[in-house]
C-alpha cells in the first residue's frame, strides 16, 4: 500500500521508518504550508478547529502524490481528536476519493481485533523485518525529539542568529535518510557536539519558559506559528513538557495493556482539577504546577480555538498562576491568527518576565489570556 | 436539618431536574433553583467565565454566582462524566465542578457526586446513594433515591412521545437539552417555530433504547451521548420529517462533527438541514429571519 | 527655543500601525521628558512613505537634534531597520511605559486603536497581565469610523451625540456584520441616532470587557488611550461599565510613540552610548524600498519581507527555517 499520513511536527521521520518496516511505501505529504491549510479549510465545515483543517489538508496533499491509504490516530473520547479520522473519511469519500483508512486506536472489543488489525497492517513481512522497522522507527522518534531539545537549549545561546534552527534542519534531513539504529545514534552524538559549537558563553539569568497545551498545536510548528523558534530568538530557553514518544508509550502501549495511570498527574493537579477531562487538559494543569515548582520563569499555554479540554484548563490557570506564583500566557491559535499579533504577545510576555526577574524580591504572578 | 442548597438552572439540570430536586428534598435539604436564564444572570457568566467557553457553560457560571449572591453557600454541581455506557458527555462537563469552583468564593461548598455511567447504570445509582448516606441512614437514603428515580422516569416517559407530529411542516430539532429547553438562550426558538405553524419533534422524544441501536449504521459510533442521540433520532425520524434544525452553542466541538454526520445522512433525502449557532452575540432578529427563510424553503420544497 | 548650531536635543518615538503612523519628539534635557512635537499620519498601506513624510516634517523644522530613536507598532521592525533605531519594542510594553510615565499609579490601561484593542493590567508600576484582540474588527476604531459614516455622522461629532442620548438601545454583535445588521434593524424601528450611537458604544465596551477582561480585576487608576479615546461616548460607556472614573491622557492618540521614545531614552542612558540613528538627512533622502515575496528555497513557502536602502540590502523577516539571512542591520 502507498500510505500517507498527517504531519505532526517532525514525526514523519519516524512514521516513514515504521511504514517501511511494515512493508508499505510511505508517502509523506509535502511540509505543511499555507496552501495545506487553505486546502483543508476549503473542504471542512467552518466550525472545526485548526488541527482538523491542517490534517485534512495534509491528507489531500498526500493523496495528490499518489497515496491510496491514510494512517490516522483515533480514540474514544471525550476529546474530538478521536473522531477526526472518521469525519475526515466521510469528507474524503464525499469528494469522491477512494481511500483506505488505517486508524491507530485502542480497539473496542477484544485483543483479537487488535491483533487482526495489526496483521492487516503488517503486509506479510518476516518477523525480523518487522522488528527492524519498529526498532528503527522508535530510535528515530527518540532521536528527533532529542535533536529538537538540543535546539531548544542552543537557540537562546547561539552566536549567529538562526544558526541553531538551520543546524537542526540539516541534522533532521540526515536522520530521515538513516537506515540503521547505529547510524541514528551516531547522528545524535555528532549533533551534541555540533550544537555545542553553535552556543556562545553561558549567560547569566537566561529566562526559562515552559511550553504546554494541546498536543497537536504544541508539536506542530505550522499550527503554533513556530513558537519555539520565536521564543528562542527572544533569548528564552523553552522547556518542553510534551513528548510524542511519551504519548505513544502511554496511549498506544500502556492503555492497550491497561497499565496507564493518571494518578501522578492527578496528584499534581489536586486542588485545581480532580481528574481526566479529555485531551491534554489534565496534563496542562498538572504540568503547570510541576513547572512552577521547578522555578521556571513563566509558562506559555497553547490551544486551538474551541478546544474544550484546554478551555477548561485555561479557565483554571489564572487561579493556579496566582497560587503558584508563575506568569502564564494562554495563546489561542486559529487560521485567522496574524503573525504580528502573535509576535507582539510573545515579546510583551518576555518583557513582563524580564521585568519581573529584575524586580527580584517582589513576588508576582500573572495569568495572561493572549487573545 | 433543613438547609438550603442551590441548583443552577443550566446544563444537565434540564435532563435531571426531577431526580435532583426530589432527591435533595427527600434528603432533608431545601433545594433552591435559580430562576430561568435572564440577561442579568447571563451577563454575570459572561464577565466571569473564561472567554472561549460555550454559551451554556457561561450561563451555568452566571446561575452559580447568582445563587451565591442570594446568600447560598451550598451548591449542587454534579460532575456528569457519562450518562450512558461507553459514552461521554463533553469535556466541559467533566471539568465543570473544578471550573465553577475557581470562580466562587472559597466559603462556598460544592456537592459534586461523580456520575459516570460508562460502565453501566450502576455507577450513578451507587454515586447518588453514597451521596445520600452522608445525610441519612441507609434505608432512608435508598428510599429517597427510589422516589426521586420514579419521578425522573415518569417525566422521561412523558417526553417520549413521537406521535405528536401534526400535518404540515415537520421539523426534527436537534440540540442539547440545555439549549432547546432554555428559552432565553435559544431566543425563544420553540415558540417561534410554533408561530410559524411547524410540528417539532426533538431527540428527547426517542429513548436510548431506540437511538443507540439506530446510530449503529455509522462505521464508528460517536462517543458523545448527545451526538449519538441526535444521529439515532434522525435515523428513526428521517422519513417523517421535512427538515432538520440543529442548534448548538457556538464553538461546540462535538457539534461541529454532528453537522457532518447529519449532513451526510440526509444528503439525497428530501429533508433540508439548517444549523444555528448560538452565543451571546446572536441577534434575535437574525434568528427569526433564518427560521422564516428555512420554513419558506421547506414549504417550497413540499409544494414543488 | 533654538540652539544655534546643534538644535534642541530630543528623543524620537515612532509608532507604525496599519492605520496610522505616529511620530513624537520628547524633550531630551527636561527630566520629565515632556512632549514637544507630535504628528499623526495615515499609513494608507504604505508605512515607508508615511514614515518618510513624518521625518521630512521634522527635518523641515530644522531645530531638532535627535539623541535616540525608538520604534513600535506592527511596522516596528521595518521602521527600526530603516532608521537605525536604538530600540524596537512591542506596542504593549510601549503603551504601558507611556502611561506609567504620565501617571505612576496607573493600574489598568484600555487601548483601542484603528486596528486592534488591548487591555493591560499593572500593579505597582509593573505589567502583570495583558490581553489583546487582533482578530475581530468590531472592537476597533475602523469599525466606529465605518458606522459613523454609514449613519451620516461626522466622526468628530460621534462622541457628543452619543452623550446626548437618554435611552441607549441594546445592540447585539460580535462581528461587524452582526452588529451592523442589528443596528440597521434598530434604525428601521425608528430609534434616534444618538440612542443608536450610545448603544453602539455600550456594545463595544461590553464586547471589550467580555473578551479581554473576563476574570481580571480592573483597579483604579484606569487609563483610556488610542485613537478611539477621543470619543467621549466611549469614555462614558467605559465609566458606566467599570463604575469608576476613566482618564484620557493628554497625548492619548500617540501613546505608543511616546512609549517608544521613552524606551529609547532609557536604553541609551543604560548603555550611555551614542544613538545608532542614521540621521534625519539620510533617512529622508535615501531611497528605501521594501518587497514581500514567497520564499521557494524550502517548501515552507514563508512570506519574506525585505528592506533595501539605496540598493543595499538592510534586513529581512519572516523566514521560519533561517535559510534566508535575517538581520544585517543590527
Amino acid at each position: 500500500m502507498k500510505v500517507t499520513f498527517p504531519h505532526l511536527g517532525n514525526a514523519y521521520i519516524a512514521i516513514e521508518a515504521l511504514l517501511r518496516g511494515l512493508g508499505h511505501e510511505p508517502i509523506a505529504p509535502p511540509p505543511t504550508t499555507r496552501h495545506t491549510l487553505e486546502l483543508g479549510s476549503l473542504h471542512s465545515p467552518g466550525e472545526l478547529c485548526l488541527p482538523f483543517k491542517i490534517v485534512l489538508g495534509n491528507m489531500l496533499e498526500g493523496l495528490e502524490l499518489g497515496a491510496d491509504s491514510v494512517l490516522m490516530i483515533g480514540g474514544w473520547g471525550p476529546c474530538r481528536l478521536g473522531y477526526y479520522g472518521e469525519i475526515q473519511r466521510i469528507l474524503l469519500e464525499a469528494l469522491g476519493k477512494r481511500v483506505e483508512f488505517i486508524t491507530l486506536e485502542v480497539p473496542r472489543g477484544s485483543y483479537a481485533t487488535y491483533f487482526q488489525r495489526f496483521r492487516k497492517l503488517a503486509a506479510a513481512r518476516s518477523a525480523k523485518a518487522l522488528l527492524h522497522g519498529a526498532r528503527l522507527s522508535w530510535a528515530k522518534l527518540t532521536a528527533l525529539e532529542g535533536l529538537e531539545e538540543l535546539a531548544l537549549k542552543a537557540r537562546p545561546r547561539e552566536q549567529i542568529s538562526g544558526a541553531a534552527s538551520r543546524y537542526l534542519q540539516e541534522q533532521l534531513a540526515r536522520l530521515r535518510e538513516a537506515e540503521t539504529v547505529h547510524e541514528v545514534q551516531q547522528i545524535v552524538e555528532e549533533a551534541e557536539v555540533g550544537f555545542r559549537a553553535i552556543m556562545g558563553p553561558e549567560r547569566a539569568h537566561l529566562l526559562r519558559v515552559g511550553l504546554l497545551g494541546e498536543i497537536y498545536t504544541v508539536v506542530e510548528s505550522f499550527a503554533n506559528l513556530g513558537v519555539e523558534e520565536r521564543l528562542g530568538e527572544l533569548g528564552v530557553e523553552v522547556v518542553r513538557t510534551i513528548s510524542l514518544r511519551e504519548w505513544v508509550e502511554n496511549h498506544i502501549f500502556r492503555k492497550a495493556l491497561g497499565l496507564y495511570s493518571l494518578r501522578p498527574l492527578r496528584r499534581l493537579a489536586s486542588g485545581y482539577l480532580s481528574g481526566f477531562i479529555g485531551g491534554h487538559g489534565l496534563e496542562s494543569v498538572a504540568r503547570s504546577v510541576a513547572l512552577a515548582r521547578q522555578n521556571l520563569d513563566g509558562i506559555v499555554h497553547i490551544l486551538p480555538l474551541s478546544c474544550m479540554p484546554e478551555i477548561v484548563a485555561r479557565g483554571i490557570l489564572p487561579r493556579l498562576s496566582k497560587d503558584e506564583q508563575i506568569p502564564i500566557l494562554s495563546l489561542v491559535v486559529d487560521e485567522h491568527m496574524g503573525e504580528s499579533g502573535f509576535q507582539t504577545r510573545l515579546e510583551a510576555f518576555v518583557d513582563l518576565l524580564q521585568r519581573r526577574v529584575d524586580a527580584l524580591g517582589k513576588q508576582r504572578s500573572a495569568c495572561l489570556s493572549g487573545n | 436539618m433543613n438547609c438550603k442548597i442551590g441548583i443552577p438552572r443550566a446544563l444537565y439540570y434540564f435532563h435531571f431536574f426531577p431526580l435532583w430536586e426530589t432527591f435533595l428534598a427527600e434528603l432533608g435539604f431545601e433545594p433552591v433553583v435559580s430562576p430561568p436564564t435572564n440577561q442579568d444572570i447571563l451577563q454575570r457568566g459572561l464577565s466571569t467565565c473564561v472567554e472561549s467557553a460555550c454559551l451554556p457553560l457561561k450561563a451555568f457560571v452566571g446561575h452559580a454566582t447568582f445563587l451565591v449572591e442570594q446568600g447560598l453557600d451550598l451548591l449542587f454541581v454534579p460532575q456528569v462524566i457519562s450518562v450512558f455506557r461507553k459514552e461521554y458527555t463533553c469535556p466541559y462537563l467533566l471539568g465543570l465542578p473544578d471550573l465553577v469552583r475557581s470562580y466562587l468564593p472559597a466559603t462556598v461548598r460544592l456537592f459534586s457526586p461523580v456520575l459516570d455511567a460508562r460502565r453501566g447504570k450502576g455507577q450513578p445509582t451507587f454515586s447518588y446513594l453514597r451521596f445520600g448516606l452522608q445525610f441519612k441512614p441507609p434505608l432512608q437514603a435508598f428510599k429517597a433515591w427510589r422516589r426521586a428515580k420514579a419521578v425522573q422516569d415518569e417525566l422521561e416517559k412523558a417526553q417520549q412521545n413521537t406521535n405528536s407530529l401534526p400535518g404540515g411542516l415537520n421539523i426534527l430539532l436537534l440540540g442539547p437539552r440545555y439549549l432547546t429547553d432554555d428559552a432565553y438562550l435559544n431566543g425563544n426558538l420553540l415558540r417561534k417555530l410554533e408561530e410559524l405553524g411547524t410540528g417539532v419533534i426533538t431527540a428527547a422524544a426517542y429513548p436510548d433504547a431506540i437511538t443507540w441501536p439506530a446510530a449503529r449504521f455509522l462505521a464508528k459510533p460517536p462517543y458523545w451521548t448527545s451526538t449519538r442521540r441526535a444521529v439515532g433520532a434522525l435515523e428513526q425520524a428521517i422519513n417523517r420529517i421535512d427538515g432538520v434544525l440543529s442548534i448548538a452553542p457556538f464553538g461546540c466541538g462535538a457539534h461541529a462533527m454532528q453537522g457532518v454526520l447529519v449532513g451526510s445522512r440526509i444528503s439525497g433525502s428530501k429533508a433540508a438541514h439548517l444549523q444555528i449557532y448560538l452565543d451571546e452575540h446572536t441577534s434575535p432578529v437574525g434568528l427569526v429571519t433564518r427560521l422564516e427563510a428555512f420554513c419558506d424553503l421547506l414549504e417550497r420544497k413540499m409544494s414543488g | 527655543m533654538r540652539l544655534a548650531s546643534k538644535g534642541r536635543p530630543v528623543y524620537l518615538g515612532i509608532d507604525v500601525g496599519s492605520v496610522s503612523t505616529n511620530l513624537v519628539l520628547l524633550d531630551g534635557e527636561d527630566s520629565r521628558s515632556s512632549l514637544v512635537w507630535k504628528k499623526y499620519l495615515r499609513t494608507q498601506g504604505a508605512p515607508l512613505a508615511a514614515l518618510k513624510k513624518g521625518l521630512s516634517l521634522i527635518a523641515e523644522e530644522g531645530m531638532w537634534e535627535i539623541r535616540g530613536v525608538g520604534t513600535t507598532g506592527s511596522g516596528r521592525e521595518l521602521a527600526g531597520a530603516m532608521l537605525g533605531a536604538d530600540i524596537v519594542k512591542n506596542e504593549i510594553t510601549a503603551h504601558a511605559t507611556a502611561a506609567l510615565h504620565s501617571d505612576p499609579t496607573v493600574s489598568t490601561i484600555v487601548e483601542i486603536g484603528g486596528q486592534d484593542s488591548k487591555l493591560i493590567v499593572l500593579r505597582d508600576g509593573v505589567v502583570v497581565d495583558f490581553a489583546m484582540n487582533t482578530v475581530c474588527a468590531a472592537g476597533t476604531g475602523s469599525f466606529l469610523d465605518q458606522q459613523a459614516a454609514r449613519l451620516g455622522v461626522p466622526i468628530e461629532n460621534f462622541g457628543d451625540l452619543a452623550l446626548s442620548s437618554s435611552n441607549p438601545v441594546r445592540i447585539a454583535g460580535r462581528c461587524t456584520v452582526f452588529a451592523e445588521t442589528d443596528m440597521i434593524h434598530k434604525q428601521q424601528l425608528g430609534m434616534g441616532i444618538p440612542d443608536i450611537l450610545a448603544g453602539l458604544c455600550a456594545a463595544m465596551v461590553r464586547n471589550f470587557l467580555n473578551n479581554l477582561a473576563s476574570g481580571k480585576e480592573l483597579r483604579p487608576t484606569v487609563f483610556f488611550q488610542g485613537g478611539v479615546a477621543a470619543n467621549a461616548g466611549m469614555k462614558r460607556a467605559f465609566e458606566l461599565a467599570l463604575n469608576q472614573p476613566v482618564h484620557v491622557p493628554d497625548h492619548y492618540d500617540v501613546m505608543g510613540a511616546v512609549g517608544a521614545a521613552l524606551l529609547a531614552k532609557e536604553e541609551l542612558e543604560k548603555s550611555s552610548g551614542e544613538t545608532r540613528f542614521f540621521g534625519l538627512e539620510q533617512a529622508v533622502n535615501c531611497d528605501v524600498t521594501n518587497r514581500t515575496y514567497e520564499c521557494r528555497r524550502c517548501p515552507n513557502n514563508c512570506e519574506i519581507s525585505e528592506i533595501w536602502r539605496d540598493g543595499a540590502f538592510l534586513a529581512s523577516w519572516g523566514s521560519r527555517c533561517g535559510q534566508v539571512g535575517t538581520q544585517h542591520g543590527s
